[in-house]
Formats: structure tokens, sequence, C-alpha cells
């Protein structure tokens, strides 16, 4: 992918001319293949105690290290409230690097990544421990390009970033010289969903977080967009010649989109509870997909030319009415039932469930997309926890040919075409069409065309968060939500809780491994269509 | 069920050069493949690799590491020096690898063993055997390169003849490079450039900062050291090649290397330390200049990576490309030509010899 600056200017001073005729005045970068290399900088982890940094941060950085996509000069501060030492932080990234990373542990890597690792303990509401922070910083030219990740609660996100502009660690965009490396300074922040927990939350996030940084240099990040068949979906679109003139309401009957869960809400109750799969899911990973398959080509391939074009489908989704929250959308509640072969509770029975919560555990809507390209083509989503199997799959269902030849030779009338992205697990992509059975009789069978990354390539795609890491440090936003994307999401969501608040609705109970609620079948029966079975 | 990382499948009978047979052994080798019912075998091609050897030289391990990159139909060419007239004879075997899930992902080869009479009938064996619409890749392995004279006739056939300068002999080298620069098809390229592209970064990383790259115009020495000399004076040709082509020095027509840039004379000096078991053959690049300390490039024979010394502290940069099989799976989706690589060529090809004289 092109890696397209947000932020741009001459960079540092220039005390000597370099060699005439160069761009960027290093003539030895010009040519150098496939590499995106990033400037030495400063990553400073919040919640630097918490899983996130543990099982992926870490690793991930350690990974980019590893293939040598990190700036040698990288530099790691982790921020968090436990009395650790520099040495304590580091042995214990080094033991989660072990078990985490794609990669074996490489003492010399290692080592080059922990050389100048150090943490700062305190609590988010520490002014004293930003002043240390901002001494660490200030004690190396690193400290002039920064990355801030907030790996906390969203309840810990105005507390830091406030703190953050008080200690004076945010420079402005395009602020200039200060800094080591061919870039100029800047300071970035990446903020993990949930942001906001409504449109009006959102907003408010967005206008405090915008007293401080300014919008590029926020990337709200939603890891699914890091995943390769994510990504791939776009190259699948755009850069095939077959498959684009297909992508439109003519020929596609319609489209669906399934996360499925296979575990419950386990140990995440009190985050969970109250937010749902609604706000959990549909607002931001369901959201993101929905908007790759429906965009139109951009002009180019840029973070604003995307982002535009993802912004321009949430603008044409029109917000449900009450009324048709009623009649396109099911929420339901896992009840006690099996998964794996065990019996599992169902989800007011879990540890930290009040007893009479009524959180969605699964959701499925039927959505529109009011534009040239899309309009009469629905779009079903669906997500949920204890379904049958772990599984996050887009199927784009053609429509049938308009005659049936074949059914006056006896022959069954095919099924519809079936185009199938798997994002997880066994990534890769299915057609499915029908083919005549061997033999003498007219019989036509579905057969299916099978692309799996895992076979055809022999190298592990790199995991999300390598890739969202590695493009904020090079400042490439493509990848990460932007403001107004957000804000349209959550209308859409606000429109379903509303319909519901409005109704007093209950999600429906499902048993736990099941595929959820009848009425999600019903969705779809009513339409003379089913959910593709996976 | 524990399925080893790497598995072979049955070695087929050599028989007289067919092509429906040889299909159908495939087909049957695959069929036999997943018989046992034990663990999920995929058969899996994403390009074509061509390999002519010298008779009975062992190219399983080669087989095996580009295969798991990228799984491939390969067309092994054994070329006999004796051997008695007669048909092109032609076996079927596979390499399986293990995935994640214990699945195997398995390539298959097609072995065509040949003596001197019928080299004429190789090109049309080898257009007969590869999988259509799939990128074709001649590798030319521990043979010497002017030998191979039935490649021109491939012509179109082939998207890419990929060499490697460090396995050949200096004068086979300079005609690898001349054929590579002169255009004609099957384009060529170098294996030993590809495998440059860590210490081309390690090198231009240095000079990002807008302070530092100013100091490119006053380079006045650049001394390289290198371990076993026959194998590394390509590579550090090219490497020397590369960095007057981006900053436009000009070698001296005679006499020991040297360069000429804008602002004065640029200084060369090659030096053989002794061998390791570190396979790497360029070992330091260190940069002197006028009114500036000198910067060091060490590569660290332990850790697969290159320390970095700028008078700042030493940093390291890890290495993405030393397997040759990750070099040669680089080049074999990328066939745009590298103008980087033809001008550094060019310049590597003037003093190549004159680095092996020790000048």
């Amino acid at each position: 992918m092109r890696n397209d600056r947000v932020e741009s200017g001459s960079g540092g001073r220039e005390t000597e001319a370099a060699v005439p005729g160069t761009p960027g005045g290093n003539p030895l970068r010009e040519g150098l293949p496939g590499t995106r290399d990033a400037a030495p900088c400063t990553v400073v982890i919040f919640g630097a105690s918490g899983d996130l940094t543990r099982r992926k941060l870490v690793p991930a950085l350690y990974d980019l290290a590893w293939d040598g996509l990190l700036h040698p000069d990288t530099r790691l501060i982790g921020f968090a409230r436990r009395p650790w030492s520099d040495e304590a932080f580091r042995d214990l990234m080094r033991e989660s690097t072990a078990t985490h990373a794609r990669r074996d542990l490489d003492p010399g890597v290692w080592d080059q990544l922990a050389d100048d690792m150090g943490y700062v303990a305190g609590t988010f509401e520490d002014g004293e421990a930003y002043a240390k922070l901002a001494e660490r910083l200030a004690a190396s030219p690193l400290g002039a390009r920064c990355l801030f990740y907030l790996a906390t609660p969203p309840t810990a996100f105005e507390t830091i970033v406030e703190n953050l502009g008080k200690a004076g660690l945010v420079r402005p965009p395009r602020s200039g010289g200060g800094a080591v490396g061919p870039e100029p300074a800047w300071s970035r922040v990446i903020i993990e969903k949930p942001f906001g927990h409504d449109r009006a939350s959102a907003r408010e996030l967005n206008d405090f977080l915008h007293g401080v940084f300014h919008e590029e240099q926020i990337y709200r990040i939603d890891h699914y967009l890091g995943k390769e068949t994510v990504q791939n979906l776009l190259v699948f679109r755009l850069g095939n010649g077959i498959f684009e003139p297909l992508w439109n309401s003519r020929y596609v009957d319609h489209v669906q989109i399934t996360v499925a869960e296979s575990l419950g809400v386990g140990t995440r109750a009190g985050f969970y509870d109250g937010v749902g799969v609604l706000r959990d899911m549909l607002q931001n990973h369901m959201m993101q997909l929905l908007t790759l398959v429906c965009m139109e080509p951009p002009a180019c391939f840029n973070a604003k030319a995307v982002r535009d074009e993802k912004v321009k489908v949430l603008q044409a989704i029109p917000p449900f009415t009450p009324e048709e929250v009623a009649a396109r959308v099911v929420h339901g509640q896992y009840a006690r039932g099996t998964a794996a072969g065990e019996p599992v509770p169902g989800y007011r029975e879990e540890e930290g469930v009040p007893e009479d919560s009524r959180t969605d555990t699964y959701l499925a809507a039927k959505f529109t997309v009011e534009n040239w390209r899309w309009s009469g083509t629905p779009f079903y989503l669906r997500s949920g926890k204890r379904l049958p199997k772990r599984a996050t799959e887009i199927s784009i269902v053609f429509k049938q040919p308009p005659v049936s030849i074949f059914g006056a030779a006896g022959a069954s009338r095919p099924r519809s075409n079936v185009l199938s992205l798997r994002v997880q697990p066994e990534e890769g992509i299915s057609l499915s069409f029908g083919s005549k059975s061997p033999g003498q009789s007219l019989h036509i069978d579905d057969v299916r065309m099978d692309f799996l990354y895992s076979t055809s390539f022999g190298q592990d795609p790199p995991e999300a968060y390598e890739r969202l890491l590695l493009d904020a440090i090079l400042g490439d936003s493509t990848l990460f939500a932007r403001e107004d994307e957000v804000d349209l999401a959550w209308r859409l969501i606000d429109a379903v809780a509303d319909g519901w608040r409005a109704a007093d609705a209950a999600p429906e109970p499902y048993e736990a491994g099941s595929w959820g609620p009848e009425a999600a079948n019903l969705l779809l029966e009513r339409d003379g269509r089913a959910w593709v079975r996976l | 069920m524990n399925v080893p990382d790497i598995v072979h499948l049955g070695e087929g009978t050599p028989r007289g050069f067919d092509v429906a047979a040889i299909e159908n052994d495939i087909r049957s080798l695959w069929k036999s493949a997943g018989e046992d019912g034990a663990h999920a075998v995929s058969r899996a091609c994403l390009a074509n690799l061509i390999v002519p050897v010298a008779g009975d030289a062992d190219v399983q391990d080669l087989v095996e590491d580009v295969t798991r990159l990228q799984p491939s139909r390969v067309i092994i060419v054994r070329l006999h020096a004796t051997r008695a007239p007669g048909p092109i004879q032609a076996y079927v075997s596979g390499t399986c690898t293990r995935r994640p899930g214990e699945a195997l992902v398995c390539s298959e080869s097609i072995t065509l063993e040949t003596g001197p009479s019928n080299r004429s009938a190789i090109p049309g064996a080898i257009r007969s055997l590869v999988v259509g619409n799939l990128p074709r890749t001649l590798l030319v392995e521990n043979l010497p390169f002017t030998g191979l004279d039935w490649i021109p006739a491939l012509g179109r056939s082939l998207d890419t003849v990929l060499a490697d300068a460090a396995t050949l002999e200096p004068a086979e080298v300079l005609a690898l490079w001349r054929r590579c620069l002169a255009g004609d098809r099957p384009p060529c390229r170098d294996l030993v450039w590809t495998r440059l592209v860590d210490w081309r970064r390690a090198l231009a990383m240095v000079f990002d900062p807008p302070g530092e790259a100013g100091l490119l115009r006053r380079i006045r020495r650049v001394e390289v050291e290198i371990a076993d000399p026959p194998t590394a004076l390509p590579g550090t040709a090219l490497l020397l090649g590369w960095l007057a082509a981006r900053l436009g020095w000009k070698a001296t027509p005679e006499g020991p290397v040297r360069f000429t840039a804008a602002d004065g004379p640029v200084e060369i000096r090659v030096r053989a330390v002794p061998p390791s078991r570190d396979p790497a053959r360029i070992r330091s690049v260190t940069v002197s200049f006028d009114g500036a300390a000198p910067k060091r490039w060490r590569r660290l024979s332990t850790q697969r990576a290159i320390e970095i010394e700028t008078g700042h502290g030493a940093r390291r940069l890890n290495q993405s490309k030393t397997s040759r099989a990750s070099a040669i799976v680089t080049e074999l989706h990328h066939h745009h030509g590298d103008p980087n690589a033809g001008a550094a060529m060019r310049v590597a090809a003037a003093i190549l010899e004159r680095l092996e004289a020790g000048e």
C-alpha cells in the first residue's frame, strides 16, 4: 500500500546541501525496493501492565524489529500504575514476547528493542508521573517523535490526553525540527475501541481530543482493518478486472457479513454488560467491513481518498426508524446450552453479569445502502457470542440467471453463486458455482473453488497490530477510522438502540451453541433467502 | 498425529519423455498423497521454477526451501555430461511442507534427465510442462552460465532468468551481467543484487537525517572487508557500483579501483578477512569522510544483523533477505526492471576484474 504521509513538511534544518537532484536529500534511498522505513521514534504505551500490551503490542513491536521494519533507534516506554522498575518491565515484556510473538525470541533482536526500554510508574491522573515521562522523553532526541498508545479502558482516555497536553508532550503537526532522522518531529496518539458509547459521547470525546491533538494526529484503531484478508478485500475488488463490473445491485442479490464468536463473555462481563454486540461489534468491526465491501473505488490509494469513500457509504445508509428496528433488527442473548460438546452457562449466569441483564449478545440486521451502486441490494449483518464456531466471513450472493434453460431437461435449478471472503479462520476466498455432475443425466451440483492464504503463501501474514503500529509510526492513517466515520457509524447504532428503548424490547434468548434466535432466520426467510451455512 | 515438517512423495520411475504420461503420473501422485486420510493434503502452485543442474547435483534442499515459501511446479533439468543418445527421461515427485494445523501443502517436481545429444529438445520439453498463466523463472544453479546455450530459445516462454554471481567463475559473472544489461529476452537478474538489499538499506538509513545527507558529498574512502574473495567480489563490486551510480562517482579508467566524485577523489579498499562459519560474504563497510568521523557497518556473524556504528553508539539493523530461498522467491514475482540494478551492474562490470586483480 502506498504510504501517504498525512503530516508533511520539509523536516529539520538542513545543515549541509545534499547531493543535488535527489528527493529527500538522500540519493541512496531512491529505488530501495519494498521498504517502508520507519523513522526513529519513541512508542509510549499507557496501560503497559495490561493484557493488550503483553499479548499483542510488545510482541508486535518485536516482530517488526525482527523483520527489520522498525528503525534500530525505536524506543519503548511503558506507563502504568504498577510500581515496576525499568528492569522488571523489560523482564516481563521479554517473557510475554517469548510466548506471544510470531518469531522465536532472538536475543540480538530483543536486546536492541529492550536497550532503551523504560517504564514510568504512576496513575493516569498523577501529574508527577507525566513530568517523569517528559524528562525521559527530553533526555533523547527520540522523544521528538512520539507515538502514544492508549491501551487502557476508555474511561482513562480523556485523563491521559489532558495530562499529555498539560505536560507539553504533544507537538502540533508540522512543528518542525528537533528530531533525528529524515522526518520532522511529530506526536500521534492511537486510541483503542470503543470510541464513545453513543454518538453524543463519541462527539464529546472527539471534541476533547481535538483540544490537544489535531485530527491528523489521532489514530482510532480497529484491529480488524489490520488483518491481511480485510486489506485483501480491496485488492480483490479493485486489483482484478473481473469482479468490479459485477460488484453492484444489478448482479449481486444480497450480501451477508457474519462475525461469529464461539466463546461467551468470559471475564469481560464488567466491560461487556451494557455495551453488547451492537456497540462492541456492529459499530466498529462490522461497519468497517460493510464500508469496504460497498465503497466506490477511490481515485488513489491514500488515507484521505479511501476514508472519503468509506464515509460516503455510511452517509448512504439510512438510519432505522423505530418501526424499522422492530422489523429489520433481531437481538438475542445466549441461554444455557453446549459449546464444543460441553455444557455452558447462559449469559445471565456468567460471573459479573446481573441476573436481569438485557444486554444483547446476538444481533442480526438488514441494512440498505441507498446509492446508485447498491440500491435494492440488502446487506444482512449478524454477530453473536456462543455461536457454534468462530468465523468471520463476507458472502456475496449473486443473482441467478434470468432463465433456467436446464429445468426442462430435468436438471435441478442451480443455487446462487456465492463468493465468500473468509477473514478468519482459514483466511481465503471461495467461489461456489454450479457444474454438471458426471453421467448421462443433466444434473447440476454446486462445486467450490478455494483460495487459502496458508496454502498459497509460505510466509505467515503479519499480525494486525504489527501492520497498524507500523502504519502509525509511518504516519499512514489509511487503516484507521476518521472522526466522521466514527460519527456516522454511531448515528446508525444510536437509531437501533433508540428503537429498542422505545419498544422496551428485550433480547430473545437463544441456546448457546446455536446460530442465534429463530427470528434471525425469519429475517431472511421473509425475503426468500437464507443465511449462508458456515 | 505428528506430521513431519517435510514429506516426500514417491519418486516415479524415469521413462521416456511423454507429456501425457507425466501429467498422469502427477495425478497418481496426488491421488496417493491423501489416501491415508490422516491429514489434509493441498496441492498448490503459484509459479513455475525451472532449475538446470549438472548431472546428479543435489537440489533437494533448494526445492524444499523455495516451495516452503512459495508452492511451485519445479522442473529440474539434469544435464549429464556423458549419456548414451536417447530421448529425454522424465519422472515426477512431490515435496510437502507442514503448515499450521498439520495440513500438508505439496508442490510437484518434474525431473528431466538429458545427455549432450538432445540439449536442443529441452526448451520444447519445458514449454510443454510449465503451468499456464503463472510466472516462469529459470534458476541457474552452480552451472557455467555461458554453457546454457538453449536458454535463449525459451525466449518469451520465460519471464526471468535468475543466476547467482556468487556461484560463478569471474568470466561467467561478467557474461551474466552483460546479458542482464543487454536487455535480451528472457530478462535476467542476479541474486547477489537481491541479497544486497539489506546492506543498501543499512547504508542508506544512516544518511536519512538531513544533517547527515550532506556527508555523502564528502566521502573520501570506502573500505570493504570480505570473506572468501572469489564468492564475495561480485557482491562487493555491485555494492560499490551502486554507491558510485547513486552518488555520481566516475571510475578511473585503469589502475587500482578509485572513483572521482564532484568534490574530490574516493579511494576504495577491499580487504579479505579470515573465513568463519558465517556464510555472509561482505563483513563490514567503513566510510571515511572529509572533516567528519568515519562510519562503520559490520555484519554480526551470529545474529542475522548489521551493526551500524556512527559515532553516536552502535545500532543494529536486522536482515530480512538473508536466505537464498527468500531471495529467489522475491524474484519469482518481480518482473519489472530495476534501474538501480542496471546502473550498479554497469559500474560493477567495469571494476570487477580490477578488484579481482587486487588492484
